[in-house]
């Protein structure tokens, strides 16, 4: 094993991409009928390039308004596309997303330890509180931020007790005695608290990884609060060099104070790159992904990412900032809006050029050679504003095979990533620890 | 009647009742992919239905019962979509612990997925609620009326979409017509739901849906909703009473009677011979614990057991009315019923219980098995069976060696998948793509 620090790399698996018309490229694989062959090919894709995991993203509700043009790129429930693809794929971790706020702590901490045993140790949960789809939970409207997230930290508390529910060696499997399990090593959890009462076991053993890795993407202060005292994969959304570093220390300041080991959590920006063999045909496929959208869209999409009507305006103008609400009176998606507001007002750009970034959902975009994609990785890397990236592609399976054909083998022959999977289960593959068990500690 | 076939299912097994601890139970593996693998590829080479996954909400860590882990089930059957091809995949989901906007998209995904396989068994729990909130699990009627208003909201979601809604124009950029998705707006006593789904509409239209209920309200529900009923019949005269009750029920509600498919659960247990049938027998009655068996028929009866010699049979006046509050009633009952029998100890009781939890003791050689089973569809106890081999692995592989070739011989099962979808191949009538409701 290396001892260089290594890069980690995840990408976000959909339709057709997160751009919303990238199912009209000839290259998309949007039909009639969606295949399960179309995901194993993505995740055997991010397996040949030695990813680290695959990831779905989520949402629980349905804009009716878009679906004339837009492909949606939430539509599969993501955990059961995760464990139909265990099976097909041996090494690249699972990663799914799950609303704390319109599910059960009991159904998810054993959903994922059941995707846990079943992929050998290489399930993730990426835990978000859901800003939308209140209205199909039988609610009027989301609960505030603050209410999501104390939800959302009894979630996971109780999650986490569930998965430690049984010790280590609680399995005992004596075929002379007839003796299964211990039942002293599997422990009630008796977990009372403002919002949830579970009383426990699991009803199933410990897994592979002890615990599936926990994964959290929020970087509201509410949500770095909780990804720093729970999270051990960071998913955010900085472009800008001197905010990664900054976020970078801020999260391991906090964590810190969360007692949490050094190099937790790992944080991992998203990226959109439109990466191609020569900057010149990079720069192509971006025009041929942005002429799919018709003007009107632009606006729309411009609008949206900045909560206000543009609707007078043209797609080569740039925004007043009187116009744009304060970023505190804006609920959901909060940070998300920050950073298109400061892309407005501070770096000027265009409608145009706004709905670009919307359309990769305000990831950082980058559009270049495989050499170049591969220099702004590694100088972001190199300044610790990143362990590693998330790939939010804007067109698949196209960017996510030029990214693996073109960027990995540069950074390879960096020794900036691996030449081959070390080991077998995610935490190996992100030099996470396998989390001690709370009772096992116990009688220690 | 070349057009009636038995239907065969598999009730997967997590290594209840002691058989896990034979040589051969592969329960080491039975937390790992490759043991399932095995398991539902050798299913479909032998054409079986459907692979079923049962369910518990809870996990009772005082026994040494291996069915104190195990897969959840939607997890669990959506990992088999990628090693089969045309077998059914149906998992037990709960209306009392889950939301339905949640389970009518996992369902539609695996329906997509598997490209029309997916099935629902609707059970509204009789246990786990200390894991769900403080408050106790509501009684039966309740569950009921909870579990009608969750499958409409299901229905309705999953006809948000008609089939016709899909477009994939390119050229001119159509990707979807709105107009043919809808909202659902259902306000009703347990759910507010305004849709539509987020999943398109998936093959079947809707997931075949399964249903077990043994009471009087289980039973209507059942008839007037299920497609496939999965029952607890002791014996043939109680199963030929049952199937005739639902399919009455059934006329009474003005639906087809064949519309609904009854397959009573059996853990056959076979051997080569004779002779080692009685030892299996022997074998798995060895490894019941009377104790806690007595605990749990105490328990599910409502009445006390502990002061009774194993060999007495249980004094009548405490079976009046024993089992009515049972969280499984209709389970209870047949328990209840096999108690008052002249001459029948409390041993016996007991031994029946942990043996079939109320369901068909199949014991025999390969021909015994055909046979039996052969009598029980033909008499009109049966559509097909809920199998679950009561030794395994040996056990399952006999009956798909050599039960099913004898079936087939004898022209009692299908040998091919002949349709498309899980809908198609149990004869169910498809579902048309505009159904608001399907």
């Amino acid at each position: 094993m290396t001892s260089k620090r290594q890069m980690h790399f995840g990408v976000s698996l959909g339709d057709s991409g997160v751009h919303p018309r990238a199912w009209r490229l000839p290259s998309s694989r949007s039909s009639q009928t969606p295949s399960i062959a179309h995901f194993i090919d993505l995740a055997k894709t991010a397996e040949r390039g030695l990813f680290d995991m695959v990831f779905t993203a989520d949402g629980l509700e349905l804009n009716r308004d878009r679906i004339a043009t837009e492909q949606p790129w939430r539509e599969f429930e993501p955990l059961l596309l995760m464990s139909a693809l265990a099976v097909s794929t041996e090494r690249v971790g699972l990663v799914s997303t799950a609303s704390t706020t319109f599910s059960e702590p009991y159904n998810i901490a054993r959903m994922f330890a059941t995707l846990d045993h079943i992929s050998g140790g290489r399930a993730a949960w990426n835990a978000v509180t859901s800003h939308r789809g209140a209205e199909n939970f039988g609610m009027a409207e989301v609960p505030v931020h603050e209410v999501r997230y104390a939800r959302a930290t009894e979630f996971i508390e109780v999650v986490i007790a569930l998965w430690d529910s049984w010790e280590p060696d609680a399995k005992v499997h004596d075929v002379e005695n007839g003796v299964y399990a211990d039942p002293s090593k599997i422990h009630e959890i008796d977990y009372v608290g403002d919002v949830f009462s579970v009383k426990g076991p699991l009803n199933i053993s410990r897994t592979p990884q002890g615990r599936p890795v926990i994964v959290q993407a929020g970087s509201s202060s509410y949500g770095m609060e909780l990804g720093a005292k729970y999270g051990e994969v960071i998913f955010t959304a900085q472009s800008d060099m001197a905010e990664s570093v900054r976020f970078y220390r801020q999260m391991h300041e906090l964590a810190a104070t969360f007692g949490r080991g050094e190099n937790e959590p790992l944080i991992l920006p998203g990226i959109s790159p439109i990466v191609a063999p020569t900057e010149a045909e990079a720069k192509e496929l971006f025009e041929t992904l942005t002429d799919t959208m018709p003007r009107e869209f632009m606006i729309q999409m411009a609008s949206d990412a900045l909560h206000v009507d543009l609707g007078g305006y043209d797609v080569g103008d740039t925004v007043p900032e009187s116009i744009l609400p304060d970023p505190k009176e804006v609920e959901g998606h909060q940070s998300r809006y920050t950073i298109f507001r400061a892309w407005a007002v501070e770096d000027g750009l265009t409608i145009r050029q706004l709905a670009q970034r919307s359309a990769a959902h305000g990831h950082w975009l980058m559009v270049g050679s495989g050499e170049q994609i591969a220099d702004i990785l590694q100088e972001r890397f190199e300044a610790y504003g990143a362990d590693g990236f998330n790939i939010v592609p804007q067109a698949l399976p196209l960017v996510l095979e030029n990214f693996v054909d073109h960027v990995v083998p540069i950074l390879q022959e960096r020794g900036l990533y691996r030449t081959e999977y070390e080991g077998s289960t995610l935490r190996e593959h992100l030099g996470l620890p396998v989390p001690e068990n709370a009772w096992t500690m116990q009688h220690a | 009647m070349p057009d009636r076939r038995i239907r065969l299912g598999y009730f997967a097994q997590f290594g209840a009742g002691g058989t896990w601890r034979r040589p051969d139970s592969g329960i080491e593996g039975a937390l790992g992919f490759e043991y399932w693998r095995r398991i539902v590829q050798r299913l479909e080479e032998a054409r079986f239905d459907f692979f079923f996954r049962g369910d518990l909400l809870a996990a009772n860590p005082s026994t040494d019962d291996a069915f104190a882990s195990y897969f959840e089930p939607l997890t669990h059957v959506a990992s088999l979509i990628g090693v089969t091809e045309s077998i059914g995949l149906v998992a037990t989901v709960s209306t009392s612990f889950t939301e339905p906007f949640n389970l009518a998209r996992a369902m539609a995904t695996i329906d997509h997925l598997s490209a029309g396989r997916a099935g629902w068994n609707l059970v509204t729990s009789g246990l786990g609620a200390e894991n769900f909130g403080s408050a106790p699990l509501p009684n039966e009627l309740e569950r009921y009326a909870r579990a009608e208003e969750y499958l409409e909201v299901v229905r309705d979601l999953w006809g948000s979409w008609r089939s016709d809604a899909v477009i994939v124009d390119r050229e001119r950029g159509r990707r979807f017509d709105a107009s043919r998705v809808h909202a659902i707006d259902h306000h009703g006593a347990h759910f507010d739901v305004a849709g539509p789904l987020n999943v398109a509409r998936s093959p079947q239209s809707r997931p075949v849906l399964f249903q077990a209920g043994g009471s009087d309200r289980g039973r209507q529900f059942a008839a007037s909703l299920a497609e496939v009923t999965f029952s607890a019949s002791p014996e043939i005269e109680h199963a030929i009473r049952y199937r005739t009750d639902m399919r009455a029920r059934r006329a009474a509600l003005g639906l087809d009677p064949d519309g609904l498919i009854v397959m009573p659960g059996t853990g056959a247990v076979i051997a080569r011979t004779e002779s080692e049938v009685d030892e299996l027998k022997a074998y798995i009655r060895d490894q019941y614990d009377l104790e806690a068996g007595r605990r749990s028929l105490a328990a599910q009866l409502g009445i006390v057991l502990s002061d009774l010699e194993l060999d007495e049979p249980i004094p009548p006046e405490r079976l009046v009315g024993a089992g009515e509050h049972a969280a499984r009633v209709g389970r209870a009952k047949v328990h209840a019923v096999f108690a008052a029998r002249d001459g029948v100890t409390l041993r016996q009781v007991i031994v029946e219980s942990i043996a079939t939890g109320g369901h068909w003791q199949l014991f025999g050689t390969p021909v015994q098995i055909a046979d039996q089973l052969q009598e029980w569809f033909e008499r009109g106890a049966a559509d097909g069976f809920m199998l679950s081999p009561g030794t395994y692995m040996d056990g399952l592989w006999l009956f798909l060696d050599e039960v099913v070739p004898i079936l087939a011989e004898r022209g009692l099962v299908a040998t091919e998948y002949e349709g498309g979808t899980f809908r198609e191949n149990l004869g169910l009538v498809p579902i048309p793509g505009d159904a608001r409701r399907p």
